[in-house]
């Protein structure tokens, strides 16, 4: 049991001897089950700061009209997923107008940065009214005393203050009979909630969380009535939960924590498909869905550029057919002058980035990486932790909510600069290049556990490698892939091979992505074509394919490897592997490789399984 | 040892950093080791939320120990 174990673990970092286990606040990540989270929190309190890496220390005071027990244990695990080391102070219940007014409270006595205030509707409401004007007014009352205590507070301690918008129990408003009273009721709450809201714009050292509007989006009771009345909690465990996040992310703001670059993949992250394969008009972005769900992501995008979000691109394809689209296509939102930096290249994407950090001069730590592929996350999260990693999977229209979830870019203002930031980068990125050398990716790589399955293709595989063999446009050697009619007579001949081959890694299974027509001849074996989906590019897999090609070729006593390539102006990414895995060119359309002694084509990082045909009734 | 004591058992080792294993179904709550009213309440809404039960929170705060909560949430299991 997952939770088991990682609370075992928080458990051990807080005894004498613990030694650091940096690791622990990426793991958290996975622990999602509220009550297994406050039990983290409260165990987090015990353990020392700096065995759990490089954190900013905050002192954070939680004060409030009613019992919020989960709170401050919640907030701390969400703290500290933000690397935010907190000292945190709870006031006991319903302690929040002494906290406020007395400068010798606790409260005050611990000198906070930041003071939380949690308000809940009874402290509002009259505990007897007859009509709307008689709750209008008590109401108005309250929130006035609240106002002039935060006001005073702020001023004395030059603690920053947190105050939220507060939800109505359905039970007060049920109480009302008539719709009219209810609407009266309503508008006089939501006047409340605006008055709270002004108290950020209007006094300085304030701020307000708008966590009516936030819960709108939680399936969760705002109040167990059980627990309200034995305990004074105001809030479920779950509304604790929203509120602790978006706290976390308000003191994050405070630090200056925000993120200023996102990195973003293309395919099947701005736009839907694979541009290299399916063309610039074959992208799914527009209208409908699911283009229009990519269009959404785009305007999210651009919508942070404009508040001062650096936007890059990170992105296996060539330059040229992206600069096509970002250029031409019609229903692109997004446009070459949103973007400050690109690196549009088949180099691996955590050296890209870490090229695109020397290029904008920004460091790694202030750099948010989405893409869909679970192959690229990983990567870019075991290579360069400092990396926030957005793994956009499932349906595309989900994809801007995972983005925004963590508040990653959220700041207390935005200022003029902002708008123009983007320019700025991009000036300093262009003056820039590419540096560096990469040596950890074949660690990641050699991590993977990359099997490559190679069979012969047979009546169920054989339809997809048709298929494949005409949806590929990048890794392939040839324009005019094999048609079905000439795959199925290779496929029965004993003069010829035709291979489709699976990827699996520990993350999972690719299916078929692959495959390779050939030719037996006398001395040599001939690759007529070869192609791979560029899902699985870079990770060795064609050169352990070829290397088992190789192998069978020099068993059957071929002397040589042949290869033929046709340049085609999109499959520049299949015109280096040849060369790469060893072969010389001849002429102008083929490639060799002596099979004696044998080539040593593929990497010690994947695990070969091959299913050679069973001579059946032959 | 039926499923529910298992639950049982581990979401009181969360609550209260007692090992699972040294939990019985005797067990008092009252002579387990700094037991307050406020690990009863983190425990209650574990509890509920593990399995998809609501308990009457004066027959929960009746209960003496580990088993006699083992028969109210299977009871409450068996409620339509």
């Amino acid at each position: 049991m997952e939770t088991k174990e990682l609370l075992a673990r928080i458990r051990g970092l807080g005894q004498p001897d613990a030694t650091a286990d940096p690791a622990l606040l990426r793991d958290l990540g996975t622990l999602t089950d509220v009550p297994a989270l406050v039990e983290a929190g409260r165990l987090l309190a015990k353990v020392p700061a700096e065995l759990l890496g490089k954190l900013k220390p905050l002192r954070v005071a939680v004060t409030g009209t009613f019992t919020a027990a989960a709170v401050a244990p919640l907030l701390r695990v969400a703290l500290l997923r933000k690397g935010i080391a907190p000292e945190i102070h709870v006031s006991g219940f319903d302690q929040l107008a002494t906290d406020l007014s007395d400068p010798d409270s606790p409260l005050a006595s611990f000198a906070p940065q930041i003071t939380l205030c949690l308000l809940h509707d009874d402290w509002f409401v009259p505990s007897a009214w007859d009509d709307a004007e008689a709750f209008s007014t008590a109401v108005r009352g309250r929130y006035a005393m609240f106002d002039n205590l935060v006001g005073a507070f702020t001023e004395r301690s030059g603690s920053a203050v947190l105050v939220h918008t507060v939800p109505l129990s359905p039970v007060e408003m049920r109480g009302v009979v008539a719709f009219d009273g209810r609407a009266a009721l309503g508008r006089t709450w939501r006047e409340l909630n605006s008055d709270l809201l002004g108290m950020a714009l209007r006094r300085p050292g304030v701020h307000a969380l708008d966590l009516e509007a936030y819960l709108v989006d939680t399936p969760a009771r705002l109040r167990d009535e059980r627990l309200y009345r034995f305990a004074s909690s105001a809030w479920t465990p779950e509304v604790e939960a929203v509120y602790a996040a978006e706290a976390a992310n308000f003191c994050g703001a405070f630090l200056g924590l925000a993120k200023k670059v996102l990195v973003l993949d293309l395919d099947n992250t701005l736009w839907g498909g694979v541009v290299g394969d399916d063309g610039p008009s074959g992208i799914q972005i527009g209208p409908l869905y699911p283009g229009n769900a990519f269009r959404e992501m785009q305007r999210r995008a651009v919508q942070l550029r404009k508040q001062g979000v650096v936007l890059a691109l990170c992105s296996k394809n060539e330059a040229t057919i992206v600069d096509e689209v970002l250029n031409h296509h019609p229903d692109l939102v997004i446009r070459p002058d949103d973007i400050a930096a690109r690196a549009v290249n088949w180099d691996p994407k955590d050296h890209n980035i870490r090229g695109l950090a020397a290029q904008l001069n920004l460091g790694l730590d202030s750099f948010v990486f989405a893409d869909d592929s679970t192959f690229e996350t990983q990567l870019v999260r075991g290579s360069i932790p400092e990396v926030t990693v957005v793994h956009l999977d499932g349906d595309p229209a989900d994809h801007v909510t995972a983005l925004q979830r963590n508040g990653s870019f959220d700041v207390l203002t935005t200022t003029a600069t902002d708008r123009d930031r983007t320019k700025l980068y991009k000036a300093r990125a262009e003056r820039t290049e590419f540096a560096g050398s990469f040596s950890s990716v074949r660690d990641y790589l050699r991590s993977l556990e990359i099997q490559v399955s190679v069979r012969e293709a047979d009546e169920f595989s054989l339809p997809r490698l048709v298929q494949l063999g005409q949806r590929t446009n990048q890794f392939t050697m040839t324009g005019a892939s094999h048609p079905e009619s000439r795959t199925r007579e290779m496929a029965a001949s004993d003069d010829h091979l035709v291979l489709v081959f699976e990827v699996a890694d520990r993350f999972g299974a690719e299916g078929i992505v692959g495959g390779v027509w050939v030719s037996k001849h006398e001395d040599h074996w001939l690759i007529e074509n070869f192609v791979m989906s560029c899902r699985v590019f870079t990770r060795g897999v064609e050169h352990t394919v070829t290397q088992h090609i190789a192998d069978r070729a020099a068993e059957a006593g071929a002397l040589r490897l042949e290869a033929d390539f046709t340049a085609t102006g999109r499959n520049k990414a299949a015109a280096a592997f040849y060369p790469d895995a060893g072969f010389t060119r001849v002429t102008e359309n083929r490639f060799t490789l002596p099979l004696v002694p044998r080539p040593q084509i593929g990497p010690d990082w994947t695990n070969l399984v091959a299913f050679e045909r069973e001579s059946a009734d032959v | 040892m039926s499923e529910v004591f298992t639950g049982v058992a581990d979401l009181v080792g969360q609550v209260t950093d007692l090992p699972p294993e040294d939990i019985s179904a005797e067990a008092r709550f009252d002579a387990l080791a700094n037991w307050t009213s406020y690990d009863a309440l983190r425990l209650l809404t574990g509890i509920e939320q593990h399995f998809a039960v609501r308990l009457d929170l004066q027959e929960y705060f009746a209960i003496k120990d580990v088993g006699g909560l083992v028969t109210a949430i299977a009871a409450a299991q068996g409620k339509p």
